[in-house]
């Protein structure tokens, strides 16, 4: 039977209410604010890797720590808020309700707010997990659990109070992206504290590795992008004056990218010790990812068919085509650098920077302005204060992303040909890591050249925006009306209606779609031990390598070294034996990184002498001239805490780490054993040292680093 | 392409086979169902963001 609509003017009937603008604004508040913010540090930090002086000689300012800060202030601060900013707008309006509790609004913001806070002093302090994009420590974790959920329980309870039974398919991107995040980061977060502000996680190595993936990628899928989505279908349309291309398009976009984008994970562990199934299905699967993701690019774009004309008039606009048209690059060159071949070369180079920052800085950074653009003079009933400006940071902001994103591939390319480039004779071209850093400081150069001029036309908004409120009034209540209950009255129990009008429904089909992926793959990572064939010669870290581990991730040394040998030839040639899984086994958490800034450390043990690792971490340029490396001299001052080591050896025991009862009992021993014999070669090589200084426990850990099965490989399935 | 691909993976090539039939399946279930919807309520639809600051409406059904 042919369903039928007939709207008719209400006649009577109508229910006044008021949407709730105050917390709409709140969060564009801190959307800048915090943007700026988390772009300044992101500047600091690419100024650091061709001035390396620019940290002040201190640790709090140091490369390796403010890196997670930029990291983490862009992703959940910056873009995070404008999430948050963009579904507190367009849910009421979609919905016809103010949020479902106010209180619930209030307590979802600053308690947002105060994460972002913790995060900021947190990490300069190297208080760290050292997992990427999951740095925060679990008293944390568990506040964005708290926190998150407050705003599940605003935006579910918004949704069932809705006066329009309709849900667009913006509503089905956020549910879908409250659902997934939830399901992430509970499970990534998964740790054991040994302190108030330390942890370990329970997964271990390459298993760790996969779920750490599995959600670093799709926090990448699913905060910086569904969200965003969701923003565009409703936005893009509102700024346009025109609906969005093709409705039906939206819904295939929706479920295929949903269900698609759980599989990728793997895709950033190619050629590592993960099983060759699970990297073939990562790589598969992203490939995939181009026809959805392109589908939502070019309903996008297409959406303003016709209406070309006014993209050339308004700033708006004109962020909004260049946003869809970065997430088409982005998403288009993401599944190329999954295809191995590529990724062989893409892997570990500034390649993969720069096509995360045609993301960040070009899909995130411009759909946020142009959304800001278009809310704020609505919010506070008043124009913009200046086109003029505007226009001024459009064009400021994409030379600044092309300026940025081209030396980062120049970059990336050429590290990644050096690294693999072997003479007529056999041997490494480029023996010296140094000189492939060297190499790219140029690139290093112009591309902070560029994210200044982003960063420029971010202080331009600034001041457009301040202008532009100073000259309006914010209406924090703002009345609407619609009928108590605006029926749909569609005469059908079709699946696309009934699924549409039962969110718990849609939300627990959405549910399935993305745990599908995740449990094909990591369930079989734990529960078939052939995955991880184990090495007899592997031998738990001792005390003092234990505490040198943690050194090694509390000053994020894994933001510039991988522990990750690849099997190749030009891999093996410069670090030696590539890495097996069975390695990794007691490596809570697993220490792989994502960049080579600098050179691989799986094999760094017994290289060079305990006095060369002194002194180069104390004054890195002394040892390699050139080097980007900063002095982390603080380290032969600061002190470990022995008396907390059995704690640690406890926990790892709870982890099944087989340490003995004797070694608990004799923790302090153990290692102040292993670190005077360190202290001895020091003093012979005339170096005065402190066995309980942080230096010594690091240089213990680098020392071990990739030695168990040197010349006694033995895997045993 | 893809058969060369799965025929290098070994061991857990089902699992590969496995996602592509169940994804292949799905896509195909949207497709009809995207196919099956009606014209009216997907325009109604793909209007709601520019409605929503118009005055409200109510819908009657015949």
């Amino acid at each position: 039977m042919e369903d039928k609509i007939i709207n008719a003017e209400a006649e009577s009937g109508l229910v006044t209410f008021y949407y709730d603008n105050r917390i709409v604004w709140n969060f564009a508040l801190a959307t800048i604010i915090w943007g700026a913010v988390g772009m300044l540090v992101g500047l600091i930090i690419a100024i650091q890797l061709f001035y390396p002086a620019l940290n002040l000689g201190i640790p709090y300012t140091t490369f390796s720590r403010l890196r997670p800060l930029h990291t983490n202030a862009v992703i959940f601060a910056f873009v995070g808020n404008c999430i948050f900013m963009g579904v507190y707008y367009s849910l009421q309006r979609l919905c016809r309700a103010r949020m479902f509790s106010d209180l619930l609004s209030k307590l979802h913001f600053w308690g947002w707010q105060i994460i972002i806070v913790s995060a900021a002093i947190t990490f300069p302090l190297g208080i760290t997990t050292g997992k990427e994009y999951a740095e925060l420590e679990w008293p944390i974790d568990i506040a964005i659990a708290i926190v998150w959920i407050i705003f599940g329980i605003n935006f579910f309870g918004t949704i069932a109070k809705r006066r329009e039974k309709h849900l667009y398919v913006a509503i089905w991107f956020y549910i879908a992206s409250w659902i997934t995040v939830t399901v992430l980061h509970v499970f990534n977060s998964i740790e054991l504290p040994v302190s108030f502000l330390k942890s370990y996680p329970v997964y271990a190595g390459v298993q760790d590795a996969l779920v750490q993936w599995w959600y670093g990628h799709n926090a990448v899928a699913f905060f910086l992008t569904t969200p965003f989505l969701g923003l565009m279908y409703y936005f893009l349309p509102k700024a346009a004056e025109r609906p969005v291309y093709s409705y039906k398009l939206s819904i295939i976009h929706f479920w295929s990218l949903i269900f698609l984008y759980i599989w990728a994970g793997p895709h950033h562990l190619l050629y590592s010790t993960l099983p060759d199934w699970a990297q073939t299905l990562g790589m598969i699967f992203s490939i995939m990812l181009i026809a959805p993701s392109w589908g939502g690019m070019i309903n996008g774009l297409l959406t303003l068919r016709g209406a070309w004309d006014k993209v050339r008039e308004s700033p708006i606009l004109k962020f909004m085509v260049v946003a869809v048209t970065a997430y088409g690059m982005a998403t288009l060159e993401g599944p190329a650098l999954s295809i191995k071949s590529v990724n062989a070369l893409s892997h570990f180079t500034n390649w993969t920077v720069a096509h995360v920052h045609i993301g960040a800085l070009g899909w995130n950074g411009f759909l946020t302005f142009g959304i800001l653009y278009w809310l704020v003079p609505r919010l506070f009933r008043t124009e913009l204060y200046s086109k003029k400006l505007a226009n001024a940071h459009f064009w400021i902001g994409f030379i600044g992303i092309v300026i940025y994103a081209v030396p980062m591939y120049w970059a990336g390319i050429a590290e990644g040909l050096m690294w693999k480039q072997f003479t007529p004779d056999g041997i490494l071209q480029y023996p010296n890591f140094l000189e492939t850093v060297t190499q790219i400081i140029p690139m290093y150069i112009i591309r902070a050249v560029g994210g200044t001029l982003f960063l420029t036309g971010v202080i331009i908004m600034l001041y457009n925006l301040f202008k532009t409120v100073k000259k309006g009034s914010l209406v924090s209540n703002e009345q609407a009306q619609a009928p108590a209950i605006m029926e749909s009255h569609i005469e059908t129990t079709r699946p696309h209606r009934w699924l549409e009008s039962k969110p718990l429904w849609f939300g627990l089909v959405a549910l399935l779609a993305i745990l599908v992926g995740g449990l094909v793959e990591i369930i079989p990572m734990y529960v078939i031990k052939t995955n991880v064939p184990t090495i007899s010669s592997v031998k738990p870290y001792t005390p003092l390598e234990l505490e040198g581990r943690d050194v090694y991730i509390a000053e994020g040394c894994y933001t510039c070294h991988s522990q990750l040998v690849r099997p190749f030839r030009s891999e093996t040639a410069r670090y030696g034996e590539y890495s097996k899984s069975g390695e990794y086994v007691y490596d809570h958490p697993f220490q792989w990184g994502s960049k080579r800034i600098g050179p691989d450390l799986h094999r760094e043990g017994g290289k060079y002498p305990n006095s060369w690792h002194y002194n180069h971490l104390v004054n890195p340029p002394a040892i390699s001239p050139g080097t980007i490396m900063p002095p982390f001299p603080w380290l032969a001052k600061d002190k470990i805490d022995i008396d907390f080591t059995s704690s640690k050896i406890k926990a790892m025991i709870s982890l099944g780490v087989p340490y003995s009862t004797m070694l608990l009992n004799k923790t302090k021993q153990e290692y102040l054993y292993q670190a005077n014999s360190i202290v001895a070669d020091l003093t012979d090589a005339g170096i005065k040292a402190d066995p309980e200084s942080k230096i010594i426990a690091l240089i213990g850990y680098l020392q071990r680093l990739g030695t168990d099965i040197k010349g006694k490989t033995t895997a045993q399935k | 392409m893809f058969r060369d691909i799965l025929n290098n993976v070994e061991g857990f090539g089902f699992l590969i086979m496995f996602s592509l039939i169940f994804f292949f399946i799905l896509f195909i279930l949207i497709l009809l169902w995207v196919w099956k919807l009606d014209k009216g309520l997907v325009d109604k639809l793909r209007n709601l963001p520019l409605e929503d600051d118009l005055p409200a409406k109510k819908k009657i059904v015949l």
